[in-house]
């Protein structure tokens, strides 16, 4: 019988942080994720790997922000910034979102909450500004998501509720 | 599970206007139900927004969440918070079902517990609007099953915009009798807050 031994060390993200690695055994996590998206990416040569968990699309409205990193505008550039310190090739590095759910569905939160939506929006666009491409995406719909980067390999794999999971 | 940091319990006349606010809630809650409800504790806390989810138990724990937002005078966020199988329960209540009947949550469950929500969050805002003189309306209330992070998200989002940290009321009740418990969320805007604490000073 072969015992298999978990030896990744989970590193969680949670709302309005990112963080990014060059340890192989670390594993990226935001925990159920609703209208957030999860920003991730990897540079497959140098297995520099980084995740978001970005809350709001634009840093410029509302009043000054304190963090950078709660914001997609303003969030997807200091990521790149700490991946390409530790060592990450911009060119090469593989960018992926998944959430940007519309959790409430009932009448009269159509547009006011409609957060999920805007935030794919505002990752679709930075990216577009900045010259660089998602190369996949997991985004809409109703439900949360629970989004895993695995730093070893890259691979990101997305867990719903109802058991359902697969990778992006 | 990480531990929630959390202040000094909130104290004053705005925290006890607070907690009155959701004793009447759940005195109408017991009303539709036809059950009495006991309060079993009621907390007011500032928190960091980004660990609102740590207090139903973790992101990932999955919930049935009663969402209403707060317009008019000010904004604020309120939210019943139940397992599945407790709102479940709380359906059989409602519907006047022997124990166990309901096993999912189809379009006829959630809207009775969506009236659930009406009946809670319009207690709670007519204590508010009533004693502080304020104009405050609840939207009609979204019923969401799915991860607790993913339901909260839609709050946090809109207290992050203005702030990082936010007064959080819990209030957790039960049944006597019956396997039901269930948290009730008190989330104020920071404009809410603000014409609170007004109040208290003009007070």
């Amino acid at each position: 019988m072969t015992l298999m031994v978990n030896r990744e060390q989970s590193v969680v993200i949670s709302l309005g942080e990112l963080h990014v690695t060059k340890e192989p055994e670390t594993l990226l996590v935001c925990y159920g994720i609703g209208s957030c998206i999860a920003f991730a990416a990897y540079d497959p040569a140098t297995k520099v790997a980084g995740m978001a968990h970005f809350v709001l699309p634009d840093s410029t409205s509302g009043s000054r922000p304190k963090t950078l990193e709660r914001f997609v505008d303003a969030g997807i550039p200091v990521m790149l910034d700490q991946m390409q310190a530790a060592g990450a090739m911009r060119s090469r590095t593989i960018f992926k979102i998944a959430g940007g759910a519309h959790m409430a569905v009932a009448k009269g939160f159509e547009s006011r909450l409609n957060i999920g939506e805007r935030n794919i929006e505002a990752a679709r666009e930075t990216m577009k500004s900045l010259g660089l491409r998602l190369r996949g995406e997991d985004v809409g719909g109703t439900h949360g998501r629970t989004v895993r980067l695995f730093a070893g390999t890259g691979a990101l794999t997305i867990s719903t509720v109802g058991g359902s999971s697969y990778e992006l | 599970m990480s531990e929630v940091q959390t202040s000094e319990a909130a104290s004053g006349a705005w925290a006890k206007l607070i907690q009155k606010g959701t004793a009447k809630s759940m005195e109408n809650l017991s009303q539709m139900v036809g059950q009495t409800i006991e309060t079993k504790t009621f907390s007011l806390r500032e928190i960091p927004i980004a660990q609102i989810s740590q207090l139903v138990g973790g992101p990932e724990v999955m919930s049935v969440g009663i969402y209403l937002t707060v317009s008019g005078s000010a904004d604020g966020h309120l939210m019943l918070i139940y397992d599945p199988g407790i709102a479940c329960a709380f359906v059989d209540l409602l519907m006047m079902q022997p124990e166990g009947t309901t096993t999912t949550l189809g379009e006829m469950e959630q809207s009775a517990l969506g009236e659930m929500g009406n009946i809670v969050g319009a207690s709670f805002l007519n204590v508010l609007a009533d004693d502080v003189g304020m104009d405050l309306r609840p939207s009609p209330p979204a019923v969401m099953l799915d991860m607790a992070g993913a339901l909260l998200d839609l709050v946090a989002a809109d207290l992050l915009m203005t702030q990082d940290d936010a007064y959080v009321a819990e209030t957790t009740f039960s049944a006597p009798g019956r396997e039901i418990t269930g948290m009730f969320f008190v989330m104020p805007s920071a404009s809410l807050l603000e014409k609170l604490m007004e109040w208290e000073r003009a007070a």
